[in-house]
């Protein structure tokens, strides 16, 4: 039993070695290390590849269509996106609404 | 107000801009009632923030009945699911949901990398927050870190084909975590008994300061309530939220188990929360 023995899961757990074992091969060299955003070659095309694949396993958790996944960097900053970006967008549509004029 | 630092902040920084925020209040358990988000709901709400599963507490909110009454109401539904996605079912169909944000590290992928779930809607628009480049659709700009990726969505592979099996795992060790602590008196339990998901038990322990009990529980790593208010000493305020006394909850540890956790450790856990609160009583 390793000690102190880990009872805080929601505050952060450890990788599965599985996940770990994958993500090791998207790193260097002789993995896919290409940015997914290269659309001139095949380590760019690799990498989008598999970040599609991603996108598709995190939508299949929660019924969603791949395309409604939006990246980010963690529940946090998703939190901000989703809350500021909804009130940001209604902020601009207001100011944006067509006046009329009377001819 | 028993949100995630990460949605308090963030409202409250908009109050500042001027954007009206109602804040509201959940039941005792820690959950918001669908009728309190519908008594609260003025004309020109814009949109609802809430988390399905609370951090501190494990208990789980309603999202189904909430959903159902804010998209009929025209209102957007964004929903925190960073401790829910992978421990209970999600559809963000039958949810009603038009947000959701997502965390890898909360489901044995790595940490550095979430999702937010925006809904194909004309009525779900959200404006980019990061420029520069127009990745994701132009909503999330950023070279996208492909090992993370990668990590996130095996680890929400693996959550979906354990949805079946590892609750009820769990299940089994929370039931022998709180029989291990029946033979101690004064011990309080805060959160839903009834709706929350298994791996989270938050627990006050009379006449025992968190602080103490955490020194004294040296082979645990435990916590006095969420790593994401840290940097504070005041009580916390989910347990406020929720009427529990100050004195209580300066008393209040929240222990979570999940995929490695052994019934071994369970065991040993309890002998050393036993031994400590006793110790430390007997001693006041």
């Amino acid at each position: 039993m390793k000690k102190p023995v880990y009872l805080d899961y929601a505050a952060t757990t450890p990788v599965d070695p599985a996940v770990a074992a994958d993500m090791m091969n998207f790193l260097t060299l002789d993995g896919v290390f290409g940015n997914p955003a290269s659309r001139t070659h095949g380590y760019g095309w690799q990498a989008e590849a598999a970040v599609e694949n991603a996108r598709r396993q995190v939508a299949e958790l929660i019924h969603a269509d791949p395309r409604e996944i939006v990246w980010t960097s963690g529940a946090t900053e998703s939190d901000n996106l989703a809350i500021k970006g909804v009130i940001g967008q209604r902020k601009r549509a207001a100011r944006q609404k067509p006046i009329s004029s009377r001819r | 107000m028993i949100e995630h630092k990460a949605v308090v902040d963030t409202c409250k920084w908009l109050e500042q801009g001027g954007v009206e925020v109602t804040w509201l209040r959940p039941d005792r358990e820690g959950r918001i009632a669908p009728e309190v988000v519908a008594e609260s709901l003025r004309d020109e709400t814009a949109m609802v923030s809430l988390m399905m599963v609370n951090n501190e507490l494990g208990c789980v909110t309603d999202i189904a009945a909430i959903g159902a009454l804010l998209r009929q109401r025209g209102v957007l539904f964004h929903v925190d699911a960073a401790q829910a996605a992978g421990k209970l079912p999600v559809d963000v169909s039958a949810l009603n949901v038009d947000l959701l944000s997502l965390s890898a590290h909360k489901v044995y992928g790595p940490k550095g990398v979430g999702a937010l779930y925006v809904r194909r809607s004309p009525d779900a628009l959200v404006e980019a927050q990061m420029h520069g480049g127009g990745h994701e659709r132009g909503m999330r700009s950023g070279t996208l870190p492909t090992h993370q990726m990668v990590g996130m969505g095996k680890a929400f592979e693996m959550a979906r084909e354990s949805l079946d099996a590892e609750p009820a795992r769990l299940e089994e060790l929370r039931d022998m975590f709180l029989s291990g602590l029946e033979g101690l008196e004064g011990v309080h339990f805060n959160g839903s008994r009834e709706h929350r998901v298994p791996g989270i038990v938050n627990l006050s322990f009379e006449g025992v300061e968190a602080e103490s009990l955490m020194l004294g529980l040296r082979h645990l790593a435990v916590s006095s309530g969420s790593a994401c208010a840290s940097a504070t000493v005041e009580p916390s305020f989910v347990l406020r939220g929720i009427g529990v006394s100050d004195e209580l909850a300066h008393r209040a540890l929240r222990f979570s188990f999940g995929r490695f956790t052994s019934a071994e450790e369970i065991e040993f856990a309890c002998s050393q929360i036993v031994d400590v609160v006793t110790r430390l009583r007997a001693v006041r």
